[in-house]
């Protein structure tokens, strides 16, 4: 998937099947959601983030933790846009998650820079609802 | 992911405490912020991305051995690596040296002829290639040694392009630059704003009226892939990211009106200028139903001369002056004065510091302009554009031109060519539908050189020889209408 369709995607609110075209997340972990443990989040080589509707962290898991150099302790219950990861705090990424919060919908993947350790690195993020279990997830993987 | 991590690192800040009006305000820009936030194709990185690898980039020059006034050539296409370079450059000193793609496979010449101590492009004639993130590989390389001095009073060094006289390389200052940036910035609207970017950012107009003022307000900088040469990818790039600013040169604009989707594309932005060559009757009357301003400079003054306000528009309207003194000198010349008035230019290896007050001689014919209550002024012409007939007779076309506009009805553009040096041969664009012009009502308008009146050719909007900006191409044009004539 390029990157103008993901973009276009994100754009459009479009929501696609769980299997998003050019996504890092095994399909089958879609449907795990609703009841998709620390230990399960632990296993995957990907970051996973839970939140809850307003932004704040519910679960983080270690990769996550280990790639950002903040602790699971210090990451949890903050606010991932604006205390975890101000640099995600603009309508791009923020405003793609209030978006689709509100609509009860949100499947989209897209290219992002963060900065780990001080140094900026390329990463793919896929941010994703799950509407059955009414979670919000955001998955982030090293390009 | 920086919050917690923030505190770890030596900020550039604190490393530098001293005053660098540049890393003061990239730093407030830049440093912690989500926005702005740029969209390449490939990469979207948020203003502390940038920032972050502007440090590194930063430690990496200095300790390569680079002192502030070293000169260093930026060839890299815009991208992640451009920022970060550009960031730590300004903040850290030294004079930047920005350069066309098509000059890059020259490094070696380039490096001499700027005696600049390091070529950071991306392609394999550069010295330093950044890495995918865009930041500095890993091990240093081998600096150039200088000749001469630093210039440490050269903030960038920049190529004209050649469509307002013989390309050179001008010498800016900070105070050039930021004068320019501070005059314009009030008008533009760019807080929230989404910025479709077209234009080089190695030339002074993508840089200093679009790059630069977007960086500061915290806008998203969304760079389009064909920088402004494919209507279709920019028509893409805008159903993606629906964009509220685009400046462009005035050629853009015409392809992009040319379909029903571009126009409604122009119609809808909140912002942003056309300039970089005049703009015909048509175009203008296209941008009269816009928002978008008359932008007029030259690179020898930063580029910032003249604004003009949303949708005001006449053929060859060049708004209105900002931030510099202008006056009307002899044979209805342009000249300019002001701290945009650039330090000088770059030859022979070496700056030549020109007169700090002097009156910038732009070359550009203008009368002023009488468009309702705007005021401002209109482009007439080249003064090199002007003829010297074979008995040595000095013909000023841009004169002849404004008055054929004005007195023939339907004349929308004209041009007037000598192809022989004896005859004198006028090219017209007419209006949708107006008939074709009089032979002798085309002959009075040239006035005593009435008895020099060749013919008049009526020529077509698409087939004109145009620049890369879109100005008529008058080299070209004298060539073809000498063809028609015969």
């Amino acid at each position: 998937m390029s990157s103008a369709n993901m973009l276009r995607d994100r754009m459009m609110n479009r929501t696609a099947a769980p299997s998003s075209p050019g996504s890092f997340v095994p399909q089958e972990l879609f449907a795990q959601l609703g009841s998709f443990s620390r230990n399960d989040a632990d296993a995957c080589d990907f970051g996973v983030v839970k939140l809850d509707d307003s932004g704040k962290v519910v679960m983080v898991n270690r990769y996550q933790s280990d790639l950002g150099c903040v602790a699971v302790s210090n990451f949890e219950n903050k606010h991932y846009f604006t205390q975890i990861a101000p640099c995600t705090n603009n309508g791009l990424f923020f405003g793609a998650f209030r978006k689709g919060v509100a609509a009860g919908s949100m499947n989209i993947t897209f290219p992002y820079t963060f900065t780990f350790k001080l140094k900026p690195t390329s990463v793919k993020i896929h941010m994703y609802r799950d509407p059955a279990s009414k979670t919000n997830w955001v998955f982030c993987q090293k390009a | 992911m920086h919050t917690a991590i923030n505190h770890l690192g030596m900020d550039s800040a604190t490393r530098h405490p001293t005053g660098n009006p540049w890393r003061r305000r990239l730093h407030a820009s830049l440093c912690l912020k989500a926005d702005p936030l740029f969209v390449f194709p490939d990469r979207i990185i948020p203003g502390e991305s940038v920032w972050r690898g502007s440090q590194m980039w930063s430690e990496w020059l200095a300790s390569a051995g680079l002192m502030p006034g070293d000169r260093i050539i930026i060839g890299l296409e815009p991208s992640p690596a451009f920022l970060m370079v550009l960031v730590a450059a300004l903040s850290d000193g030294y004079t930047v040296a920005m350069v066309a793609p098509e000059q890059r496979g020259d490094s070696g010449q380039l490096l001499t002829e700027l005696d600049a101590r390091i070529f950071i492009g991306d392609d394999r004639f550069a010295s330093v290639l950044p890495e995918f993130d865009g930041v500095p590989p890993p091990s240093n390389c081998e600096l150039r040694d200088a000749v001469g001095q630093p210039t440490s009073e050269i903030c960038m060094l920049m190529r004209t392009s050649g469509s307002s006289g013989a390309a050179k390389t001008v010498a800016l200052s900070t105070r050039n630059i930021m004068t320019v940036i501070d005059a314009h910035m009030p008008s533009m609207g760019l807080e929230g704003a989404i910025v479709l970017s077209l234009l080089p950012w190695h030339h002074s107009f993508g840089l200093i009226i679009n790059l630069l003022p977007a960086i500061f307000a915290g806008s998203t900088v969304v760079r389009e892939a064909t920088g402004g040469r494919d209507p279709k990818s920019i028509l893409e790039m805008a159903s993606i990211y629906p964009p509220t600013h685009m400046s462009m040169v005035p050629l853009q604009a015409e392809r992009l009106s040319e379909s029903t989707e571009g126009l409604s594309l122009l119609e809808s932005l909140a912002g942003g200028a056309v300039g970089g060559a005049p703009v015909g009757a048509e175009l203008a009357a296209t941008l009269g139903g816009t928002r978008l301003r008359a932008g007029y400079g030259q690179t020898e003054a930063s580029p910032g001369v003249s604004l003009g306000e949303p949708g005001v528009w006449c053929a060859g309207y060049i708004g209105k002056p900002l931030g510099c003194r202008t006056r009307i000198g002899e044979g209805g010349v342009l000249e300019v004065c002001g701290a945009n008035v650039c330090l000088g230019h770059w030859a022979d290896g070496g700056l030549v510091r020109l007169e700090a007050d002097r009156w910038l001689n732009t070359g550009d014919v203008v009368r002023p302009a009488t468009i309702g209550e705007a005021g401002g002024l209109v482009f007439v012409g080249r003064v090199d554009a002007n003829i010297k007939l074979a008995n040595g007779r000095l013909v000023e076309v841009g004169r002849i031109e404004a008055a054929i506009c004005q007195r023939m009805s339907g004349v929308s553009e004209a041009w007037v060519c000598s192809p022989d040096g004896h005859r004198l041969v006028v090219g017209v664009l007419m209006l949708r539908g107006a008939s074709v012009p009089d032979d002798q009502a085309c002959a009075a308008c040239l006035g005593v050189l009435a008895d020099r009146f060749g013919g008049v050719v009526v020529l077509d909007h698409r087939s004109l020889p145009r620049t890369g900006k879109g100005a008529v191409d008058r080299n070209r044009l004298r060539v073809a209408l000498q063809c028609r004539m015969d």
